[in-house]
C-alpha cells in the first residue's frame, strides 16, 4: 500500500520534477549544442588547414613540376634561354610564398623533415639559378653550366609525396576524432535524453496514478457518498475515510463533510424534536382552546373566521363548519354587525386600536337571532402567513343576572341599614331621657334629707344607680357605634397639642386608678411633639378608652404608662402600656370586633365589648391606624398612629428626641 | 569532446545565472562571422625585405633608362620614419605609387594575381577582404618587383643578371611603419626622377 500524500505536497514534488526536467532538457540542449559546435569547429579547423595545405602542396608541385620552375631552370641551363631566369625567379618567389604559407598553417608530426627538404631544394634552386646566370654571363657552355648546377629533384618529389601522405593520414585521424566526438555526443544525448524521458515518464505515470487513485477515485467516492445522503435523514450516511486519503486535503474535506453531516444530523434531530414539541404544543393548545370554557375565535386580517372552538359553538349556536371561512360580523348584532368591517379597516389603516389589548363588554348574536352580553378580549398576532386576531369571549348572561340580583339585595340592605340607623338615632333621645330620670331621681332618693332611706334601701338604690349608669354607658356606646355606622360621625379637625390631652385623660382617670392601686404615668413631658391636625374630642375619647381599658384590665398595684414618639413612617405614635394579664394569642384576632369581651363576659369587670370597636372606627375616621402587642401574663401595649401636619417638623422632632435620648 | 564534468559546470552555471547563459547562447548562435583576410604567414619584415629589392631594382632601371644622369641624389634619399601605420596604409601607398611608376618607367600592366592565391583566399570564405594583411601587401609588392625586373630584362635584352633582385635579405622585427617608410622612399625617389625631367631614352 502506497502511503497517502497531500495534494499540496504532490504538487510541489511534480513542480520540482518538472523544473528538474526543464533544467535537464536545457542542459542537454546546451551540452549537445556545445558538442555539435565543438565537432563543427574541430572539423572546420581541420578542413581549413587540410584544404589549404592540399592547395599549397598542389601549387608547389605545379610550380616545381612540368612548365614550372625546374622546367624553366633546365631550359635556361641547357638552351641558354635567358628570359627563363625571370620565370624561374617568379616561380621561386611564388614557391617561397607557398612554403611560408604552408609553414604558417603549422607543421604536423611527420611533416617537418619533408618540409625542410622541400625548402632546402627550393633554396638550392635559388642559389643555382644565380650561379647559372653568373656562369652563363661568363660564357660557359651549357654542359659546363649543367654540371655546375645539378640538383637532385627526387628529394623534392619524395618530400611532396610524404607531405601528401601525411595529409591523408591527418584526414583519417581527424575523421576518427570527429567520429569519436559525434559518438560521445550521441552517447551523452542518448543518456541524458533517456534520463529526461525517464524523469518525464515517471512524472507522467506518477501524476496519472495520483490523479486517478488519489484524486479522481476518492473524489468520485465523496461525490457518490454525498449523492447517497438522504436529504430527509442527512445523519444516516458518512463519507468514506480510508487510509489513502488520511492526512490529505481530501481527508480533511471528508472530515469536514462528516462534521457537517453530523451537525446537520444533530440539527435534524433538534428540528424533529422541535417539530414534535410544536405539534405537542399545538395539540395541547388546541385541546386547551377546544376545551376552554370561554369561546375562542380566530380571524384573519380581513375578518374571516379561521378557527372556532367548541365553547364558541355552544355559545353562538353555530357549528364549526357553519362559520369557518365566513365573516366574524355574523356573530354580532346591529350596529356592530354593519360597523365591524369598518372598524377593522380603520385599525389596519391607522393602527389605532379600540378593543385590541383590552377587554370590553359588547353584545353577541346567536344563531337564533337572540342577543346576549359578553366580554370580549382581542389580541393581535403577526405571523409569516399574515395578520390574525384572536378573540376570547365570555358569556356574561349569568354574571349580569347575578349582578342585578346583588344590586337589588344591596339596595334592600342599604334601605334596612338606613332604617336601623334612623331607628337608633331617633331612639337616642328616647332612651337617654328616661335613664337620666331614673338615675337622677334614684340619687335624689339616696340623698334626701327629709326622707332618708334605710340602709337596706340605700343598698338597693345604690344598685339601681350603678345599673343605671352601666345601662346608660351601654346605650351611649351603642348609639355612638350606630352613629358611626350610619355615617354620621362628624370630624372637626384642628391643631391639637397631644401632651395636655394625654395629661387630661390621665387626670380624669386618676381617681379610678387610685382605687385599684394602679399608677398612671406619662413620659411625654418635656419631649418635643409635632403638631397634628385632628379632632380633639374624638382623640380624647380614643385615649380615654385605651387608658380606661389599661386601668380596668390591669393587675392590682399595676402600672399604666402613656408615651408618644415619631414612628418610622413619620407619624405620631401614642403608646398606652399596661402591666395587666395580657391577651391570649388565639383571642387577639377578634379584639376589635363589637360585643366581644374575649371571655370576660362573666367576670367582675364591667364592660360592653364595643369600646375598642368604636375606638378603631374613630381612629380610622381620623386617618390613623390602631394596633397592639400583647404578651399573656406580662401586659399589653396599644398604639395609635396619627398623621402629622408637617413632615419636616416631624423629622426635626425625631432628631431632637434622639438627641435628648 | 565535452565531458560530463563540463556539462555539470554548464548546468551549475545555468542554475546560478540562467538568464545570462541563455543570452550568451543566443549571441553565440546568432553572432555573424567576421570577414577573413588573406593570410599566408608573411610578415612586415618579409615585405620590408621585398621593398628593399624593389628600391634596388628601381635604381637599376633608372640607370638603364637614363644612363646619362647621376643617381647619387636619388640614391641619397633615405627612408623617413613613420609611426602608427597599418598594413592597409602600406597597401594604399603601394597602389597609389603604381600608376606613377608605370607611367614614368613605361611598365607593362601589373601582372595578375596567381590563381592559386585567389583560390587560397577563397578558402577563407571572403574575397572582399575587410582587413589588409602583410601577406596581401607582399603579393602586391611582388607584382611591382616582377614588373620592374621584367622592364630591366627587356631593356637589357637579358644581358643583366636579375637574380640579384630576387635575393631577399632576412630582416627582423619590422613593422608596417617601417615598410611604409621604404614605400614612401620609392615614391619620393620617383618624384625626384620625374622632377629631373629627364627625357625618356627609349622606353615604350
Amino acid at each position: 500500500m502506497l502511503p497517502s500524500i497531500r495534494i499540496t505536497t504532490f504538487g510541489v514534488i511534480v513542480s520540482l520534477g518538472l523544473m528538474v526536467a526543464v533544467v535537464a532538457a536545457t542542459a542537454l540542449s546546451v551540452v549537445s549544442y556545445r558538442n555539435a559546435q565543438t565537432v563543427d569547429t574541430t572539423w572546420q579547423q581541420y578542413e581549413k588547414v587540410a584544404a589549404r595545405k592540399a592547395l599549397l602542396l598542389s601549387q608547389v608541385r605545379g610550380l616545381l613540376g612540368y612548365d614550372g620552375m625546374i622546367h624553366h631552370f633546365k631550359n635556361f641551363v641547357l638552351r641558354q634561354e635567358r628570359w627563363r631566369v625571370v620565370s624561374v625567379h617568379k616561380n621561386l618567389l611564388q614557391l617561397s610564398i607557398a612554403l611560408t604559407a604552408y609553414q604558417a598553417l603549422g607543421l604536423e608530426e611527420g611533416e617537418h623533415e619533408a618540409f625542410e627538404a622541400l625548402v632546402s631544394t627550393v633554396s638550392d634552386y635559388k642559389d643555382k639559378i644565380a650561379l647559372a646566370e653568373t656562369l652563363a654571363g661568363k660564357g660557359l657552355s651549357a654542359v659546363e653550366i649543367d654540371d655546375a648546377v645539378k640538383i637532385n629533384d627526387a628529394i623534392a618529389s619524395q618530400s611532396l609525396d610524404i607531405l601528401v601522405k601525411q595529409a591523408t593520414l591527418r584526414l583519417l585521424e581527424n575523421t576518427k576524432k570527429v567520429r569519436e566526438l559525434v559518438s560521445d555526443t550521441r552517447a551523452f544525448s542518448t543518456g541524458s535524453g533517456t534520463l529526461l524521458v525517464a524523469i518525464l515518464l515517471t512524472l507522467a505515470l506518477t501524476t496519472t496514478w495520483f490523479t486517478y487513485w488519489r484524486l479522481i477515485m476518492p473524489v468520485q467516492d465523496l461525490v457518490k457518498s454525498f449523492r447517497s445522503v438522504n436529504p430527509h435523514d442527512p445523519g444516516s450516511e458518512r463519507l468514506p475515510f480510508d487510509e489513502t486519503i488520511k492526512g490529505t486535503e481530501l481527508g480533511e474535506l471528508a472530515t469536514a463533510g462528516n462534521s457537517f453531516l453530523e451537525a446537520v444530523h444533530e440539527h435534524s434531530l433538534l428540528r424533529q424534536r422541535a417539530e414534535i414539541e410544536v405539534r405537542d404544543r399545538e395539540e395541547h393548545l388546541r385541546s386547551v382552546v377546544e376545551n376552554a370554557v370561554d369561546a375562542i375565535i380566530n380571524i384573519n386580517g380581513i375578518g374571516t373566521i379561521i378557527s372556532y372552538n367548541s365553547a364558541a359553538s355552544t355559545l353562538f349556536g353555530y357549528s364549526t363548519e357553519e362559520v369557518i371561512g365566513k365573516n366574524v360580523s355574523m356573530l354580532m348584532p346591529e350596529p356592530y354587525h354593519s360597523a365591524h368591517d369598518g372598524y377593522l379597516k380603520n385599525y389596519l389603516d391607522s393602527g389605532e386600536a379600540k378593543v385590541i389589548g383590552t377587554s370590553r363588554e359588547v353584545e353577541g348574536c346567536r344563531k337564533d337571532g337572540s342577543t346576549f352580553p359578553l366580554r370580549l378580549a382581542v389580541s393581535k398576532t403577526e405571523t409569516s402567513e399574515g395578520l390574525s386576531f384572536t378573540g376570547i369571549i365570555r358569556d356574561l348572561t349569568l354574571e349580569k343576572e347575578a349582578e342585578l340580583r346583588l344590586r337589588i339585595a344591596k339596595q334592600e340592605a342599604e334601605k334596612a341599614n338606613q332604617a336601623k340607623s334612623d331607628f337608633l338615632a331617633s331612639m337616642s333621645h328616647e332612651l337617654r331621657t328616661p335613664m337620666n330620670a331614673i338615675i337622677g331621681f334614684t340619687q335624689l332618693m339616696e340623698t334626701s334629707p327629709t326622707d332618708p332611706p334605710s340602709e337596706r334601701q340605700k343598698e338597693y338604690l345604690g344598685l339601681v344607680v350603678k345599673s343605671g349608669n352601666h345601662l346608660l354607658e351601654l346605650i351611649n356606646q351603642v348609639l355612638d357605634l350606630s352613629k358611626i355606622e350610619a355615617g354620621r360621625l362628624e370630624v372637626e379637625k384642628t391643631d391639637v397639642d397631644i401632651v395636655p390631652l394625654i395629661k387630661e385623660c390621665l387626670t380624669s382617670l386618676d381617681v379610678r386608678a387610685e382605687k385599684m392601686g394602679i399608677k398612671l404615668e406619662t413620659e411625654s413631658d418635656g419631649k418635643p411633639v409635632p403638631t397634628i391636625r385632628s379632632d380633639p374630642a374624638l382623640l380624647r375619647q380614643v385615649l380615654l378608652n385605651l387608658v380606661s381599658n389599661a386601668v380596668k384590665y390591669n393587675k392590682p398595684n399595676g402600672q399604666v404608662v402613656v408615651d408618644h414618639s415619631i414612628s418610622e413612617q413619620g407619624t405620631l405614635r401614642i403608646n398606652v402600656h399596661d402591666t395587666g394579664e395580657g391577651i391570649r394569642e388565639e383571642l387577639q384576632g377578634n379584639l376589635f370586633s363589637p360585643f366581644n369581651r374575649l371571655g370576660r363576659e362573666a367576670g367582675e369587670i364591667e364592660g360592653t365589648g364595643i369600646g375598642l370597636s368604636i375606638t378603631k372606627r374613630i381612629v380610622d375616621a381620623l386617618g390613623g391606624r390602631i394596633g397592639f402587642k400583647s404578651i399573656e401574663g406580662v401586659g399589653s401595649d396599644f398604639w395609635i398612629d396619627l398623621p402629622v401636619v408637617n413632615l419636616q417638623e416631624n423629622e426635626k422632632a425625631r432628631a431632637d428626641a434622639s438627641l435628648q435620648a | 569532446m565535452v565531458k560530463f564534468g563540463e556539462a555539470s559546470l554548464v548546468i551549475r552555471a545555468m542554475r546560478r545565472f540562467p538568464v545570462f547563459v541563455l543570452l550568451l547562447c543566443f549571441f553565440v548562435i546568432s553572432a555573424p562571422g567576421k570577414g577573413k583576410a588573406l593570410e599566408l604567414g608573411l610578415t612586415p619584415s618579409h615585405v620590408f625585405g621585398l621593398w628593399q629589392n624593389i628600391n634596388f631594382a628601381f635604381l637599376e632601371l633608372q640607370k638603364v633608362h637614363n644612363p646619362g644622369i647621376s643617381l647619387d641624389q636619388v640614391r641619397a634619399l633615405k627612408a623617413a620614419s613613420f609611426k602608427g601605420k597599418r598594413p592597409a596604409d602600406v597597401f594604399q601607398k603601394a597602389r597609389a605609387l603604381w600608376p606613377h611608376l608605370k607611367a614614368t618607367n613605361k611598365l607593362d600592366a601589373m601582372p595578375s594575381t596567381p590563381a592559386w592565391i585567389l583560390d587560397y583566399q577563397r578558402l577563407e570564405g571572403d574575397l572582399e577582404q575587410r582587413t589588409v594583411t602583410p601577406s596581401q601587401v607582399f603579393v602586391l609588392s611582388s607584382h611591382i618587383l616582377n614588373a620592374l625586373v621584367d622592364a630591366i630584362a627587356k631593356e637589357t635584352n637579358g644581358k643583366q643578371a636579375i637574380s640579384q633582385f630576387y635575393d631577399l635579405k632576412d630582416f627582423k622585427d619590422k613593422d608596417p611603419s617601417d615598410v611604409f617608410g621604404v614605400v614612401d622612399l620609392l615614391y619620393r625617389r620617383l618624384k625626384l626622377v620625374e622632377a629631373m625631367n629627364v627625357p625618356n631614352k627609349g622606353g615604350k
